[in-house]
Protein backbone atom coordinates (compact mmCIF):
# COMPACT_ATOMS: atom_id res chain seq x y z
CA UNK A 1 0.00 0.00 0.00
CA UNK A 2 1.01 3.80 -0.91
CA UNK A 3 1.86 6.00 2.05
CA UNK A 4 -0.51 9.04 2.76
CA UNK A 5 2.16 11.09 4.57
CA UNK A 6 4.60 12.78 2.58
CA UNK A 7 7.80 14.58 2.25
CA UNK A 8 6.97 18.12 2.39
CA UNK A 9 7.78 20.56 -0.47
CA UNK A 10 11.33 21.56 0.55
CA UNK A 11 12.55 18.10 0.96
CA UNK A 12 11.97 17.27 -2.71
CA UNK A 13 13.40 20.46 -3.98
CA UNK A 14 16.46 19.61 -1.55
CA UNK A 15 16.38 16.10 -3.12
CA UNK A 16 16.23 16.97 -6.51
CA UNK A 17 18.80 20.17 -5.94
CA UNK A 18 21.23 17.48 -4.46
CA UNK A 19 21.66 20.08 -1.26
CA UNK A 20 20.27 17.56 1.59
CA UNK A 21 22.85 16.49 4.24
CA UNK A 22 23.52 12.38 4.08
CA UNK A 23 21.65 11.36 6.89
CA UNK A 24 18.55 13.06 5.27
CA UNK A 25 19.05 11.18 2.17
CA UNK A 26 18.88 8.13 3.60
CA UNK A 27 15.93 9.16 4.91
CA UNK A 28 14.22 10.53 1.86
CA UNK A 29 15.78 7.83 -0.49
CA UNK A 30 13.77 5.06 1.97
CA UNK A 31 10.70 7.24 1.89
CA UNK A 32 10.83 7.19 -2.27
CA UNK A 33 11.34 3.59 -2.16
CA UNK A 34 8.17 3.54 -0.50
CA UNK A 35 6.26 6.22 -2.17
CA UNK A 36 5.16 6.25 -5.81
CA UNK A 37 3.72 9.30 -5.15
CA UNK A 38 6.55 11.26 -4.36
CA UNK A 39 8.96 10.27 -6.56
CA UNK A 40 6.68 11.85 -9.17
CA UNK A 41 6.97 14.93 -7.55
CA UNK A 42 10.92 14.47 -7.50
CA UNK A 43 10.65 14.17 -11.35
CA UNK A 44 8.43 17.78 -11.69
CA UNK A 45 11.39 18.90 -9.00
CA UNK A 46 14.10 17.45 -11.26
CA UNK A 47 12.86 19.25 -14.51
CA UNK A 48 13.13 22.50 -12.80
CA UNK A 49 16.32 21.59 -12.34
CA UNK A 50 16.43 20.85 -15.60
CA UNK A 51 14.84 24.10 -17.07
CA UNK A 52 17.15 26.03 -14.57
CA UNK A 53 20.30 24.14 -16.42
CA UNK A 54 18.72 25.23 -20.06
CA UNK A 55 18.25 28.56 -18.82
CA UNK A 56 22.02 28.90 -17.55
CA UNK A 57 24.38 31.77 -18.97
CA UNK A 58 27.10 30.01 -21.39
CA UNK A 59 29.84 31.45 -19.78
CA UNK A 60 32.65 29.96 -21.87
CA UNK A 61 32.92 27.86 -25.19
CA UNK A 62 35.09 24.70 -24.23
CA UNK A 63 38.35 25.25 -24.45
CA UNK A 64 40.72 24.44 -27.56
CA UNK A 65 41.77 20.57 -26.84
CA UNK A 66 39.67 19.88 -24.08
CA UNK A 67 37.55 17.36 -25.98
CA UNK A 68 40.33 15.98 -27.13
CA UNK A 69 41.77 15.50 -23.55
CA UNK A 70 38.55 14.24 -22.81
CA UNK A 71 38.24 11.48 -25.81
CA UNK A 72 41.70 10.34 -24.41
CA UNK A 73 40.49 9.06 -21.02
CA UNK A 74 36.47 7.86 -22.54
CA UNK A 75 37.58 4.29 -21.80
CA UNK A 76 39.21 4.76 -18.60
CA UNK A 77 36.76 2.03 -16.05
CA UNK A 78 34.41 3.89 -14.17
CA UNK A 79 34.54 4.57 -10.09
CA UNK A 80 32.73 1.41 -8.81
CA UNK A 81 29.77 2.79 -7.51
CA UNK A 82 28.66 2.25 -3.16
CA UNK A 83 27.45 -1.59 -3.59
CA UNK A 84 24.13 -1.58 -2.68
CA UNK A 85 22.99 -4.21 0.25
CA UNK A 86 19.56 -5.66 -0.92
CA UNK A 87 17.46 -6.58 2.23
CA UNK A 88 15.86 -9.75 1.33
CA UNK A 89 13.01 -9.16 3.59
CA UNK A 90 11.80 -6.45 2.34
CA UNK A 91 11.33 -4.50 5.51
CA UNK A 92 14.88 -1.89 5.33
CA UNK A 93 15.05 -0.27 1.68
CA UNK A 94 18.50 -0.26 0.21
CA UNK A 95 19.45 2.97 1.64
CA UNK A 96 18.95 1.67 5.39
CA UNK A 97 20.11 -1.24 5.00
CA UNK A 98 23.71 0.28 3.21
CA UNK A 99 23.68 1.35 6.68
CA UNK A 100 22.73 -1.68 9.18
CA UNK A 101 22.74 -4.46 7.15
CA UNK A 102 19.87 -7.01 6.40
CA UNK A 103 16.89 -6.20 9.01
CA UNK A 104 16.96 -9.65 10.31
CA UNK A 105 21.34 -9.15 11.19
CA UNK A 106 20.28 -5.62 12.71
CA UNK A 107 22.48 -5.54 16.15
CA UNK A 108 19.77 -3.54 18.87
CA UNK A 109 20.86 -1.80 21.60
CA UNK A 110 18.72 -1.72 24.59
CA UNK A 111 17.44 1.92 24.57
CA UNK A 112 14.64 2.25 27.19
CA UNK A 113 12.18 -0.43 28.32
CA UNK A 114 10.41 -2.22 25.53
CA UNK A 115 12.56 0.38 23.09
CA UNK A 116 15.81 -1.04 20.73
CA UNK A 117 17.78 1.23 18.80
CA UNK A 118 21.22 1.25 16.20
CA UNK A 119 22.70 4.27 15.42
CA UNK A 120 23.73 4.63 11.26
CA UNK A 121 26.77 5.34 10.74
CA UNK A 122 26.36 8.36 8.27
CA UNK A 123 27.01 12.61 8.95
CA UNK A 124 24.46 15.01 9.97
CA UNK A 125 23.98 18.23 10.91
CA UNK A 126 21.72 17.11 14.37
CA UNK A 127 21.83 14.23 16.58
CA UNK A 128 22.04 10.58 14.45
CA UNK A 129 20.22 9.17 12.55
CA UNK A 130 18.42 6.09 14.48
CA UNK A 131 16.70 2.58 13.23
CA UNK A 132 14.34 2.16 16.07
CA UNK A 133 12.13 -0.56 17.13
CA UNK A 134 9.51 -0.22 19.98
CA UNK A 135 7.24 -3.32 21.54
CA UNK A 136 3.86 -3.80 19.66
CA UNK A 137 0.97 -1.58 21.53
CA UNK A 138 3.81 0.29 23.80
CA UNK A 139 3.06 4.17 24.76
CA UNK A 140 5.65 5.85 24.77
CA UNK A 141 6.10 8.07 28.13
CA UNK A 142 4.46 11.83 27.13
CA UNK A 143 7.18 14.09 25.51
CA UNK A 144 8.67 17.19 24.15
CA UNK A 145 10.73 18.17 21.31
CA UNK A 146 14.01 20.63 21.80
CA UNK A 147 14.38 20.49 17.91
CA UNK A 148 12.16 19.19 14.79
CA UNK A 149 11.87 15.12 14.39
CA UNK A 150 11.40 13.24 11.50
CA UNK A 151 10.50 9.98 11.55
CA UNK A 152 9.49 7.18 8.56
CA UNK A 153 7.39 4.18 9.83
CA UNK A 154 9.06 1.14 7.80
CA UNK A 155 7.22 -1.74 9.71
CA UNK A 156 3.71 -1.15 11.96
CA UNK A 157 2.72 1.68 12.78
CA UNK A 158 1.46 4.22 15.42
CA UNK A 159 -1.07 6.65 15.91
CA UNK A 160 -0.08 10.20 17.78
CA UNK A 161 -2.22 13.22 18.26
CA UNK A 162 -1.56 14.47 14.74
CA UNK A 163 -2.46 11.37 13.18
CA UNK A 164 -2.13 7.39 12.17
CA UNK A 165 1.33 6.22 10.48
CA UNK A 166 1.79 3.10 8.64
CA UNK A 167 4.73 1.63 6.33
CA UNK A 168 6.57 4.65 4.37
CA UNK A 169 4.31 7.51 6.28
CA UNK A 170 6.66 10.27 6.98
CA UNK A 171 5.96 11.98 10.60
CA UNK A 172 8.05 15.06 10.65
CA UNK A 173 7.31 16.79 14.44
CA UNK A 174 7.47 20.48 15.13
CA UNK A 175 9.48 21.02 18.38
CA UNK A 176 5.83 23.41 18.40
CA UNK A 177 4.31 20.00 19.39
CA UNK A 178 4.26 20.07 23.11
CA UNK A 179 3.20 16.61 25.15
CA UNK A 180 3.50 14.27 21.58
CA UNK A 181 1.61 11.12 22.79
CA UNK A 182 2.77 8.18 20.42
CA UNK A 183 0.59 4.95 20.62
CA UNK A 184 2.16 1.78 18.77
CA UNK A 185 -0.18 -0.49 16.51
CA UNK A 186 -0.93 -3.57 18.07
CA UNK A 187 0.11 -5.94 15.09
CA UNK A 188 3.65 -6.21 15.25
CA UNK A 189 6.52 -4.23 16.54
CA UNK A 190 7.17 -1.40 15.43
CA UNK A 191 10.54 -0.41 12.94
CA UNK A 192 11.17 3.08 12.20
CA UNK A 193 14.23 5.33 11.27
CA UNK A 194 14.07 8.37 13.72
CA UNK A 195 16.06 12.04 13.01
CA UNK A 196 15.72 14.73 16.00
CA UNK A 197 17.64 17.99 15.57
CA UNK A 198 17.75 18.03 19.08
CA UNK A 199 17.20 15.89 22.52
CA UNK A 200 13.63 14.68 24.04
CA UNK A 201 12.10 15.50 26.97
CA UNK A 202 10.23 13.10 28.64
CA UNK A 203 7.75 15.13 30.68
CA UNK A 204 8.04 12.55 33.84
CA UNK A 205 11.29 14.33 36.30
CA UNK A 206 12.15 10.78 36.94
CA UNK A 207 12.20 9.34 33.37
CA UNK A 208 14.33 12.29 32.77
CA UNK A 209 16.69 11.55 35.44
CA UNK A 210 16.71 8.25 34.03
CA UNK A 211 17.49 9.04 30.16
CA UNK A 212 20.25 11.64 31.31
CA UNK A 213 22.35 9.39 33.78
CA UNK A 214 22.42 6.34 31.04
CA UNK A 215 22.75 8.74 28.57
CA UNK A 216 20.00 7.51 26.14
CA UNK B 1 27.96 23.68 -40.71
CA UNK B 2 25.94 22.71 -37.63
CA UNK B 3 22.45 23.07 -39.00
CA UNK B 4 22.95 20.28 -41.99
CA UNK B 5 25.12 18.26 -39.66
CA UNK B 6 22.08 18.43 -37.13
CA UNK B 7 19.64 17.51 -39.50
CA UNK B 8 22.02 14.06 -40.34
CA UNK B 9 22.06 13.16 -37.01
CA UNK B 10 18.27 13.93 -36.62
CA UNK B 11 17.90 11.07 -40.06
CA UNK B 12 21.32 9.10 -38.74
CA UNK B 13 19.11 8.07 -35.03
CA UNK B 14 15.92 8.40 -35.18
CA UNK B 15 13.94 7.95 -32.09
CA UNK B 16 14.00 3.83 -31.26
CA UNK B 17 10.58 1.50 -31.43
CA UNK B 18 10.21 2.23 -27.90
CA UNK B 19 9.56 5.82 -27.82
CA UNK B 20 5.78 5.93 -28.82
CA UNK B 21 4.95 8.03 -31.75
CA UNK B 22 2.30 9.81 -29.91
CA UNK B 23 5.17 11.62 -27.37
CA UNK B 24 3.61 14.98 -26.29
CA UNK B 25 6.83 16.73 -27.81
CA UNK B 26 8.80 16.75 -31.08
CA UNK B 27 12.53 15.11 -30.75
CA UNK B 28 14.79 18.15 -30.54
CA UNK B 29 18.52 18.37 -31.44
CA UNK B 30 19.68 17.29 -27.97
CA UNK B 31 17.66 14.27 -27.71
CA UNK B 32 18.97 13.14 -31.20
CA UNK B 33 22.44 13.61 -30.35
CA UNK B 34 22.35 12.00 -27.22
CA UNK B 35 20.66 8.83 -29.06
CA UNK B 36 23.72 9.13 -31.42
CA UNK B 37 26.14 9.22 -28.24
CA UNK B 38 24.10 5.98 -27.21
CA UNK B 39 25.43 4.71 -30.86
CA UNK B 40 29.03 5.53 -29.95
CA UNK B 41 28.69 8.02 -32.77
CA UNK B 42 32.26 10.58 -31.64
CA UNK B 43 30.96 13.42 -33.60
CA UNK B 44 27.10 13.40 -31.93
CA UNK B 45 29.46 13.32 -28.91
CA UNK B 46 31.92 16.25 -29.91
CA UNK B 47 28.51 18.24 -30.69
CA UNK B 48 26.92 17.55 -27.46
CA UNK B 49 29.94 18.66 -26.08
CA UNK B 50 30.15 22.23 -27.89
CA UNK B 51 26.53 23.11 -27.01
CA UNK B 52 26.53 21.75 -23.41
CA UNK B 53 29.75 22.78 -22.27
CA UNK B 54 29.16 26.80 -21.51
CA UNK B 55 26.13 26.07 -19.43
CA UNK B 56 27.77 23.17 -17.50
CA UNK B 57 30.96 24.29 -16.56
CA UNK B 58 29.04 27.67 -15.47
CA UNK B 59 26.63 25.23 -13.24
CA UNK B 60 29.42 23.72 -11.95
CA UNK B 61 31.17 26.61 -11.03
CA UNK B 62 28.05 27.80 -9.32
CA UNK B 63 28.31 24.41 -7.05
CA UNK B 64 31.90 24.47 -6.34
CA UNK B 65 32.58 28.00 -6.69
CA UNK B 66 36.11 26.74 -7.72
CA UNK B 67 37.07 27.01 -10.99
CA UNK B 68 39.99 23.92 -11.02
CA UNK B 69 37.28 21.58 -9.35
CA UNK B 70 34.53 22.69 -11.44
CA UNK B 71 36.48 22.19 -14.95
CA UNK B 72 37.34 18.41 -13.70
CA UNK B 73 33.70 17.74 -12.68
CA UNK B 74 32.73 19.19 -16.33
CA UNK B 75 34.59 16.60 -17.57
CA UNK B 76 33.62 14.13 -15.32
CA UNK B 77 29.80 14.77 -15.85
CA UNK B 78 30.32 14.25 -19.90
CA UNK B 79 32.37 10.62 -19.02
CA UNK B 80 28.71 9.68 -17.22
CA UNK B 81 26.91 11.44 -20.10
CA UNK B 82 29.12 8.87 -22.66
CA UNK B 83 28.44 5.95 -20.73
CA UNK B 84 25.04 6.67 -19.66
CA UNK B 85 23.42 7.52 -22.75
CA UNK B 86 21.53 3.90 -23.52
CA UNK B 87 19.62 4.75 -20.36
CA UNK B 88 18.56 7.72 -21.48
CA UNK B 89 14.72 7.47 -22.84
CA UNK B 90 13.28 11.06 -24.18
CA UNK B 91 9.73 10.16 -23.79
CA UNK B 92 10.60 10.02 -20.34
CA UNK B 93 12.38 13.29 -19.67
CA UNK B 94 14.02 15.94 -21.46
CA UNK B 95 17.23 16.20 -22.59
CA UNK B 96 18.17 19.43 -20.38
CA UNK B 97 16.54 17.51 -17.35
CA UNK B 98 18.81 13.98 -17.78
CA UNK B 99 22.03 16.47 -18.33
CA UNK B 100 21.26 18.27 -15.13
CA UNK B 101 20.21 14.54 -12.89
CA UNK B 102 23.61 13.70 -14.20
CA UNK B 103 25.47 16.84 -13.68
CA UNK B 104 24.01 16.79 -9.87
CA UNK B 105 24.78 13.49 -8.98
CA UNK B 106 28.39 13.67 -9.97
CA UNK B 107 28.69 17.07 -7.80
CA UNK B 108 27.09 15.60 -5.09
CA UNK B 109 29.26 12.14 -5.28
CA UNK B 110 32.18 14.60 -5.95
CA UNK B 111 32.27 15.77 -2.01
CA UNK B 112 31.56 12.53 -0.83
CA UNK B 113 33.48 8.89 -0.16
CA UNK B 114 29.93 6.88 -1.11
CA UNK B 115 27.63 7.94 -3.87
CA UNK B 116 24.33 9.31 -3.22
CA UNK B 117 21.70 6.71 -1.91
CA UNK B 118 19.03 6.03 -5.34
CA UNK B 119 15.81 4.65 -4.81
CA UNK B 120 16.10 1.11 -6.66
CA UNK B 121 13.38 -0.15 -8.66
CA UNK B 122 15.27 -4.00 -7.95
CA UNK B 123 14.79 -3.60 -4.22
CA UNK B 124 12.81 -6.04 -2.62
CA UNK B 125 10.94 -3.08 -0.60
CA UNK B 126 10.15 -1.30 -3.80
CA UNK B 127 6.27 -0.05 -4.34
CA UNK B 128 5.09 0.71 -7.46
CA UNK B 129 3.39 2.94 -8.70
CA UNK B 130 -0.07 1.83 -10.21
CA UNK B 131 -0.73 1.79 -13.85
CA UNK B 132 -1.20 4.65 -16.04
CA UNK B 133 -3.78 5.19 -18.85
CA UNK B 134 -2.82 5.92 -22.23
CA UNK B 135 -3.88 9.65 -21.51
CA UNK B 136 -2.03 9.73 -18.15
CA UNK B 137 1.24 9.02 -20.38
CA UNK B 138 0.71 11.81 -22.68
CA UNK B 139 0.10 14.23 -20.48
CA UNK B 140 3.66 13.15 -18.86
CA UNK B 141 5.20 13.49 -21.55
CA UNK B 142 4.35 17.15 -22.31
CA UNK B 143 5.52 17.86 -18.47
CA UNK B 144 8.92 19.35 -19.67
CA UNK B 145 7.59 22.54 -21.78
CA UNK B 146 4.91 23.16 -19.54
CA UNK B 147 7.44 23.36 -16.32
CA UNK B 148 9.93 25.69 -18.70
CA UNK B 149 6.74 27.83 -18.95
CA UNK B 150 5.64 27.47 -15.35
CA UNK B 151 9.42 28.57 -14.43
CA UNK B 152 9.44 31.57 -16.49
CA UNK B 153 5.60 32.80 -14.71
CA UNK B 154 6.84 32.41 -11.19
CA UNK B 155 6.59 35.52 -9.21
CA UNK B 156 10.31 36.94 -8.56
CA UNK B 157 10.68 35.79 -5.25
CA UNK B 158 9.40 31.96 -5.78
CA UNK B 159 11.93 31.69 -9.05
CA UNK B 160 15.06 33.16 -6.79
CA UNK B 161 14.65 30.60 -3.89
CA UNK B 162 14.23 28.37 -6.48
CA UNK B 163 17.64 29.58 -8.23
CA UNK B 164 19.40 29.41 -5.34
CA UNK B 165 18.36 25.78 -4.62
CA UNK B 166 18.67 24.63 -7.48
CA UNK B 167 21.43 26.95 -9.14
CA UNK B 168 23.95 27.44 -6.50
CA UNK B 169 22.79 24.34 -4.59
CA UNK B 170 22.04 25.79 -1.35
CA UNK B 171 19.92 24.72 1.71
CA UNK B 172 16.90 26.58 2.74
CA UNK B 173 18.92 28.01 5.98
CA UNK B 174 21.58 28.85 3.40
CA UNK B 175 18.97 30.64 1.29
CA UNK B 176 17.27 32.10 3.99
CA UNK B 177 20.78 33.72 5.49
CA UNK B 178 21.58 34.77 1.50
CA UNK B 179 18.39 36.65 1.10
CA UNK B 180 18.32 38.05 4.77
CA UNK B 181 14.76 36.38 5.15
CA UNK B 182 13.35 33.29 7.46
CA UNK B 183 13.80 29.85 7.15
CA UNK B 184 9.84 29.15 7.31
CA UNK B 185 9.77 31.83 4.32
CA UNK B 186 12.28 30.31 2.17
CA UNK B 187 10.19 26.89 2.78
CA UNK B 188 6.81 28.72 2.23
CA UNK B 189 8.17 30.24 -1.16
CA UNK B 190 9.25 26.77 -2.19
CA UNK B 191 6.11 25.04 -1.68
CA UNK B 192 4.32 28.28 -3.49
CA UNK B 193 6.39 27.60 -6.34
CA UNK B 194 5.97 23.51 -6.07
CA UNK B 195 1.87 24.46 -6.09
CA UNK B 196 1.81 26.80 -8.90
CA UNK B 197 3.93 24.71 -10.92
CA UNK B 198 1.51 21.29 -9.86
CA UNK B 199 -1.50 23.67 -11.30
CA UNK B 200 0.41 23.88 -14.61
CA UNK B 201 0.65 20.35 -15.33
CA UNK B 202 -2.34 18.18 -16.25
CA UNK B 203 -2.21 15.67 -14.39
CA UNK B 204 -1.54 14.06 -10.85
CA UNK B 205 -1.58 10.94 -9.08
CA UNK B 206 -4.28 9.59 -7.44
Amino acid sequence: MSPTHHLPASWIVAWAAGTMDPAREVLAAAHLTLCPHCRYEVRQAEQLGGAVLDRAIRADTAPAGSFDALMARIDEPEREPTRSTHDPSGVLPASVARYTGPYNDVRWRWLAPRVHGVTLDVPTSGLPLRLIRIAAGHRLPLHDHAGAERGLVLRGGWRDQTGHYRRGDACFVDPDLKGHEQVMDTDTDCIALVLNDGPIEAHNPILRLAARLLGV
Amino acid sequence: MIPTRRTRIQRLYPPPRWVEPRAGRPLRADDSLILGVAARDRSAFAELYQRWFGRLSAFLRGRTRDRAAADELTQEVFLRIWRRANTYNPSRASAATWIYTIARNASVDHHRKTSRPAPDPTDPAWVSASPLSSDEIVARREDAERVRDALDTLPPAQAEVLRHAYYHQRSSTEIAAVLGISTGTVKSRTRLALARLRRALPWEPA
